[in-house]
């Protein structure tokens, strides 16, 4: 039997499911130059975020970020081989305990990179080896699929746990359905009706919840630049914080009050998502509406005030695990085929 | 006991580490009859409706009057109870409640319509 792993290599975080558990990991990959491997090399077994995949190494998450600007490509220009694909195979060590020859993949992807999907498959797709810490494990990614990231989303809200039945409130999956999935720099939208995704239908914002975190930031040093002087960089994590509690943590420094400036920088998305959803159709076209994706989480409540919509639902009962829920999703989609003989 | 006090200090936890157990089929029947020592039933149906209403519309539970609706409740009344909690959420509209399974939908398990649309998303360019 095939081994099913799904994958969200996202704009903020990687992330990946197999039946041995879930990581994820900021998204950030740098190939490490020879003077860096030499020292490596001179330094014993390494650091948890370096890997070296097919033989050669790689840094990732932070310490890929503090080795070089560009660090992290976005958008359609992520799907190659030595940056998707190198990526998903370190997330497939992380995920699986041992080696596996017979690999099922499915990526999730944004609608808007429908187009994309051929460059994703022909990315993750092959053998790989991944060395770390002392352990070496390959791998044989043998079949990858695709579907975008709400309609993950939504099967994630829909699908209990092995996808062989069903859950959540049943008037997500009898009517009219929006989803509205918040990235990092993406908002997906889609839709579905009794159930069944119409795949025609999604559609992309480029503009997601970091774009949120980054304007906060602005405003923060803006606002704070007396306090804030001689601070190299806020921690987006705290920033993230600030953006649903209107105060930014900043350690030694204390607790700066920012409100104000989290309303802000939120209402950034919020509008954008506000007006397209209006042109999508608006509260009155839909029986439902499942907000998704780790800025899902982040606004929840300010969208749930101006959407103007009684039926809006989240698509994890814990907001902490929202912007998992694609690659949770995906994995529920697998589970369901593999339970009907259908992988 | 006091509403107030079951639900501060009773229940606390067990609510907070609920959601995940809440979708097994047999949850809400094992919840309601594990009762704490000097629990009434009572008691542990009160902090159920409550942590429903506060899951259903976190923002709106002060504005929202549950003693006529707890008042109501029976233990024998339990087979009732997700309905009753469904209409609370379909009143408030609100986030997705953990406890709302679909015994038929579990019963009956996922179709072929469900792969059909799937593979669908598979092939879609």
């Amino acid at each position: 039997m095939a081994t099913i792993i799904a994958g969200d290599v996202g704009n903020a975080n990687i992330k990946m499911k197999s039946e041995h558990g879930k990581t994820d990991f900021p998204h950030a990959l740098f190939k490490l130059t020879g003077s860096q491997v030499a020292d490596l090399e001179t330094g014993g077994e390494g650091s948890p975020n370096i890997y070296r995949v097919n033989g050669v190494l790689y840094a990732i998450g932070e310490q890929a970020v503090r080795n070089g600007a560009g660090a992290a490509k976005y958008g359609e220009e992520r799907y190659v081989p030595e940056y998707y694909g190198v990526l998903a195979a370190i997330g497939l060590f992380r995920v699986l305990p041992e080696s596996a020859k017979d690999i099922y993949y499915l990526g999730t992807h944004t609608p808007k990179d429908n187009v994309y999907k051929q460059d994703l498959i022909d990315a993750v797709k092959g053998s790989w080896v991944v060395e770390n810490m002392g352990a070496r494990r390959a791998f044989r990614v043998a079949t990858v699929v695709t579907i975008d990231e709400p309609s993950a989303h939504y099967r994630h809200a829909t699908l209990y746990d092995g996808g062989e039945s069903y859950r959540g409130p049943e008037r997500l999956r009898r009517g009219t359905c929006a989803i509205i999935d918040i990235g990092g720099l993406t908002t997906g939208f889609a839709s579905a009706d009794s159930g069944r995704m119409d795949y025609t239908a999604g559609n992309t914002r480029v503009r997601g919840i970091l774009d949120a975190i980054w304007e906060l930031e602005k405003l923060l040093w803006q606002r704070y630049s007396k306090e804030l002087k001689g601070q190299k960089v806020l921690s987006p994590i705290r920033l993230r914080d600030a953006l649903m509690d209107g105060e930014y943590d900043a350690g030694g420094l204390g607790v700066l009050t920012c409100a104000k400036e989290a309303e802000e920088a939120g209402n950034i998305v919020v509008s954008d998502v506000l007006a397209y959803f209006n042109d999508y159709g608006g509260a009155s076209s839909f029986d439902s509406v499942l907000l998704a994706g780790g800025g899902g989480a982040l606004l929840k409540a300010r969208l749930m005030k101006h959407l103007n919509h009684r039926a809006v639902y989240a698509s994890d009962e814990n907001p902490d695990k929202m912007f998992m829920g694609a690659a949770l999703g995906g994995y529920k989609i697998l589970q369901a085929l593999q339970s009907k003989g259908r992988l | 006991m006091s509403r107030k006090r079951v639900l501060s200090q009773s229940y606390a936890f067990r609510l907070s580490e609920k959601p995940e157990q809440a979708l097994a089929k047999s949850w809400l029947d094992q919840y309601l009859n594990d009762l704490a020592d000097g629990e009434t039933r009572s008691e542990r149906l009160t902090a159920f409706v409550m942590w429903a209403v506060q899951q259903a519309a976190p923002n709106e539970v002060h504005r929202f009057t549950l003693n006529s609706e707890i008042e109501a409740l029976r233990d024998d009344l339990r087979a009732e109870l997700k309905d009753w909690v469904l209409k609370i959420i379909q009143r408030t509209g609100g986030v997705s409640v953990a406890g709302d399974v679909d015994e038929q939908a579990l019963a009956n398990g996922i179709d072929d319509a469900l792969i059909d649309n799937i593979l669908e998303g598979f092939q879609v360019r």
